[in-house]
């Protein structure tokens, strides 16, 4: 009979979820190392004849099953959200987005902007009352993600614009309140501070035209006054519109489709090159070393 | 003499590359190099300027931070290459507690034709070792790291090769808490007493750390020599902008630089002039932001030519 495992090796086979795994992988073209990590947390997965791309995905459903850690979340949303209601072709996903002097989560870009904001059971709602006025000025919608037992808790403390939705066991994301849209509590200087320099001079020049060349030191503020006197309605467009462009392009899309469902959250938040992307697909189909 | 104490990242090897044209007079300096990187790239191309410039510069030959925290047969190979290409260039030993007798015998047998120096980070040599070490014929210059050499190493150490460096920047968490001005150091004035030089780890600290992303605030450290004491202190320009929400990089160097550049123009006798202050002025003048790398390079070339002119008598 197979005992439980222990918290201490739930959280060690969540580790093969980071980033630094991925970029190992993407750099050895081997998955020696998320194996090495997965043997160390002493949770038997049949490894034999199994190519890493498939005990990734066993380790996500253990993890969903015994131990909701901030990644189950996010790969939800990317799973539900971004592959299921809509496409990655059209829904850009970001992870960990600055929002003014708060750090979304997971954003999404589609049609509009939709922040989430991830509670675990093992989350304190310490900052939420100053994490939640940033995303409303800077999203449509905002939602707190928590867990089933907690979503009537946070209906109660969180603002009553922002939604909140609860992950079943099985990954469904139920939907306990409907955030509340609403385009002119967006303040255009707040999302001019989450564009990057090629992405804010694109969107001004598409309305006001191209502008005059300037010294380096200049730019930000320059384009900043422009971009803070567009409506709402306008700055959040074209802050979408940029942020869609951030992930949607072929190759990404194909690059995170090609992953397995468990690790695309964590493809669209690592920077890799070309072929480091081609040699961490290679690595998830080859069977390891150690197996 | 004044030796910079540095780890080889770019923008230090760039400073040292920009003093070769700073119009000085470049006998009293000797940077001293403890590389932190594999790529040898950036330290070769700055051996070979130092090289045509007659510039004397130390290097470290037994590096153990950051990527060299592990022997590299390649590394060593590669500055092998460099040193022995370029004999303006010092091979020094990092002495430390795990150095032996061994490593340094085979140290000096390995550069036997040439002057070398120490680098000393907290022997544990035993007393006859490092009496045989220090009192070695090809040892140039032994650079004691102060508070890593017990005190009775240090006074083995022949005055004449004795070189001091201590670390009097006081480094904050994050930039946004620097503030003012302080105490840096007056060791350029009774060096001589004692020793032949001595050192200091500039703006960087001897605590290593490597680079890290867009910074909330940008801070401009530069020292001057205060006027009614002589002593070096050293002047924190800050951005007016210290959250990461607030502002760009680029606007909060401005915000920094003109602080600077403001108060070289109405103290000038107290910062001096050289080519970094006049880099920052010209950034000013004309909005232009020179990257974090290059701020860090001016700040050094600043404190460099600071030094020399305090030894000099021209501050």
């Amino acid at each position: 009979m197979n005992l439980p495992a222990l918290p201490g090796q739930y959280r060690q086979l969540a580790q093969i979820f980071t980033r630094s795994i991925l970029e190992r992988i993407a750099r050895d073209a081997s998955a020696d190392v998320a194996l090495k990590a997965l043997k160390m947390s002493g949770i038997s997965i049949p490894l034999a004849s199994k190519a890493p791309l498939t005990w990734f995905d066993r380790s996500l459903d253990i993890l969903q099953a015994h131990y909701r850690c901030e990644y189950v979340y996010k790969a939800a949303i990317a799973d539900r959200v971004v592959f299921g209601r809509h496409s990655p072709t059209t829904a850009s996903l970001q992870v960990e987005l600055p929002v003014g002097r708060s750090i979304v989560d997971v954003a999404v870009f589609n049609g509009t902007s939709t922040a989430y904001e991830i509670k675990t059971e093992f989350d304190s709602n310490r900052r939420l009352a100053t994490q939640t006025p940033n995303y409303l000025k800077a999203f449509e919608r905002v939602y707190v993600v928590t867990h089933p037992d907690l979503a009537l808790r946070y209906l109660e403390i969180v603002d009553e614009r922002v939604g909140v939705l609860s992950l079943c066991r099985r990954g469904r994301l139920a939907e306990a309140r409907k955030a509340t849209r609403d385009i002119n509590r967006i303040d255009p200087s707040m999302l001019f501070r989450m564009l990057r320099r090629e992405e804010y001079i694109h969107a001004v020049e598409q309305i006001y035209g191209a502008q005059p060349t300037l010294p380096n030191g200049y730019v930000s503020a320059h384009f900043g006054k422009l971009f803070a006197s567009l409506s709402p309605s306008v700055a959040h467009s074209l802050f979408v519109e940029a942020m869609r462009r951030r992930t949607t392009d072929e190759d990404t899309v194909q690059f995170v489709s090609s992953l397995p469902k468990s690790l695309r959250v964590l493809g669209f938040s690592t920077p890799l090159s070309g072929n480091q992307r081609q040699r961490l697909l290679k690595g998830l189909k080859e069977k390891t070393r150690l197996s | 003499m004044y030796f910079p104490y540095m780890y080889g990242r770019r923008s230090e090897l760039l400073a040292v590359r920009a003093m070769l044209s700073a119009g000085r007079n470049l006998e009293p300096l000797i940077p001293v190099i403890e590389p932190v990187n594999l790529d040898i790239s950036d330290l070769s191309r700055c051996l070979a300027l130092c090289e045509e410039a007659g510039q004397r510069i130390a290097i470290v030959t037994n590096p153990n931070l950051h990527q060299l925290r592990q022997t590299s047969q390649q590394w060593q190979n590669g500055v092998k290459a460099l040193l022995e290409a370029y004999p303006t260039a010092i091979p020094t030993l990092k002495c430390s507690p795990h150095t032996t007798a061994t490593n340094v015998s085979a140290f000096f047998r390995s550069m036997a034709a040439r002057d070398v120096a120490i680098t000393h980070a907290g022997s544990a040599l035993d007393q006859a070792d490092f009496t045989t070490m220090v009192r070695h014929p090809t040892v140039r210059f032994h650079i004691a790291l102060a508070n890593m050499v017990p005190s009775t190493q240090l006074t083995a150490i022949p005055r004449n090769k004795r070189v001091v460096v201590t670390d009097p920047f006081s480094r904050q968490a994050r930039n946004a808490d620097y503030d003012g001005m302080e105490f840096f150091s007056d060791a350029y004035k009774n060096f001589a007493r004692a020793n032949i030089g001595f050192g200091d780890f500039m703006c960087i600290g001897s605590n290593f750390q490597p680079g890290g992303g867009a910074p909330a605030a940008v801070v401009i450290h530069a020292v001057f020599k205060a006027r009614n004491s002589g002593d070096i202190w050293i002047e924190h320009f800050l951005s007016d902008d210290v959250e990461r929400d607030q502002g760009d990089t680029p606007n909060k160097f401005l915000q920094a630089a003109r602080k600077l550049v403001q108060a070289v123009r109405h103290r000038p006798r107290e910062f001096g002039s050289n080519p970094a202050l006049t880099a920052y002025a010209a950034h000013v003048q004309n909005g232009h932001f020179p990257q974090l790398g290059k701020n860090k390079e001016l700040q050094m070339v600043h404190h460099m030519c600071l030094m020399l002119d305090v030894l000099s008598g021209a501050l």
